[in-house]
């Protein structure tokens, strides 16, 4: 009887840690699971956002002489407009918040085009620029309920160099 | 009877020495997703901090004097420590505030010339505490030194 009651008692107990392992192994997936969960959500939201801005202060640095670049509007949304010379025809790049992503249309100066005709950059939930000073603007992107600021220095803009 | 409690004990040892591999395992995969967790933190802390770093110094570059820097240092940092280092402080999820989880520096060398003020910044972030589970030892986050000229006319560099 003893020896029978020692067998169903190892056996409980080996039962048990297979239990133990099985409730471990399932908690360090999950945790796992929820770890990389975060960390691609975080190198998204940060991707996007530092692909937004950073997109847009080296777009206007490339720029920024002679007044080609300005702070203006398309369609009510507030946009970047690059002016530039090729072979003494005008062009124009536009960047623009439209449908959730940032956009840039590469066009012909003074050619009319509708929001939807650019091509889409990176994605974002909100995109705004504000004038600080004549040659100081605030660009904000918003991804995920994360906002990031990047102001930026017209320098072309500035007093002296005008 | 005996050789099946024999084999019973054979069979439990194999099982506790699988459970503290298995154990050992797990504490090295919990390292490892620590380790991914905060090297995560650190990239995004990087992008954050040289937002604000670069967008400062966007700031302090448009100014066309070290009185207008002052007022802007003045007004945007919180903290004033003699020999122009000032401070500001941020919250884990980099919000300007009460909470210190980060701060930024700004250190300021002013060196007057016959023509204008010669001005060495130094922006720097850094972490409060260090990140878990990453010895890099350092909590500076992300750094950057300039100068900018500011002539006594007023006009810019």
């Amino acid at each position: 009887m003893d020896t029978k009651n020692q067998f169903s008692f190892q056996f409980i107990f080996v039962m048990l840690l297979y239990l133990i392992i099985v409730i471990l192994s399932v908690m360090i997936i999950s945790l796992g699971k929820n770890i990389y969960d975060r960390i691609n959500k975080d190198r998204n939201t940060n991707y996007e956002l530092r692909v937004s801005l950073s997109y847009i202060a080296n777009k206007i640095r490339q720029s920024d002489r002679d007044e080609a670049v300005e702070i203006t509007e398309l369609n009510g949304v507030d946009a970047v407009l690059i002016n530039e010379l090729f072979d003494d025809e005008k062009y124009q790049t536009w960047i623009y918040f439209y449908d959730g992503a940032i956009y840039e249309m590469f066009t012909d100066a003074d050619t009319a085009f509708e929001l939807s005709d650019g091509m889409k950059v990176v994605d974002a939930d909100d995109f705004n620029i504000e004038k600080v000073r004549d040659d100081l603007y605030k660009f904000t992107a918003v991804n995920n309920e994360k906002s990031s600021d990047l102001y930026l220095s017209l320098y072309s803009k500035a007093a002296g160099h005008e | 009877m005996n050789k099946v409690a024999l084999n019973s004990k054979v069979s439990l040892v194999e099982i506790i020495l699988s459970v503290l591999i298995f154990a050992t395992a797990g504490i090295i995969m919990l390292s490892c997703f620590g380790i991914a967790r905060f090297t995560q933190i650190r990239a995004n802390d990087k992008t954050e901090a040289g937002m604000i770093i670069q967008s400062d110094f966007e700031v302090i570059k448009s100014l066309k004097s070290t009185v207008e820097m002052h007022e802007f240092l003045d007004e945007s940092y919180e903290e004033k420590e003699p020999g122009n280092i000032y401070t500001k402080y941020y919250d884990e999820n980099w919000k300007q505030g009460s909470d210190r989880d980060y701060s930024v520096t700004i250190v300021i060398d002013q060196e007057n010339t016959r023509s204008g003020d010669l001005v060495k910044i130094n922006i720097s972030a850094e972490r409060e505490k260090p990140y878990p589970f990453i010895n890099k030892g350092s909590r500076e986050i992300y750094s950057i030194e300039s100068r900018k000229f500011f002539p006594y006319g007023g006009s810019h560099e």
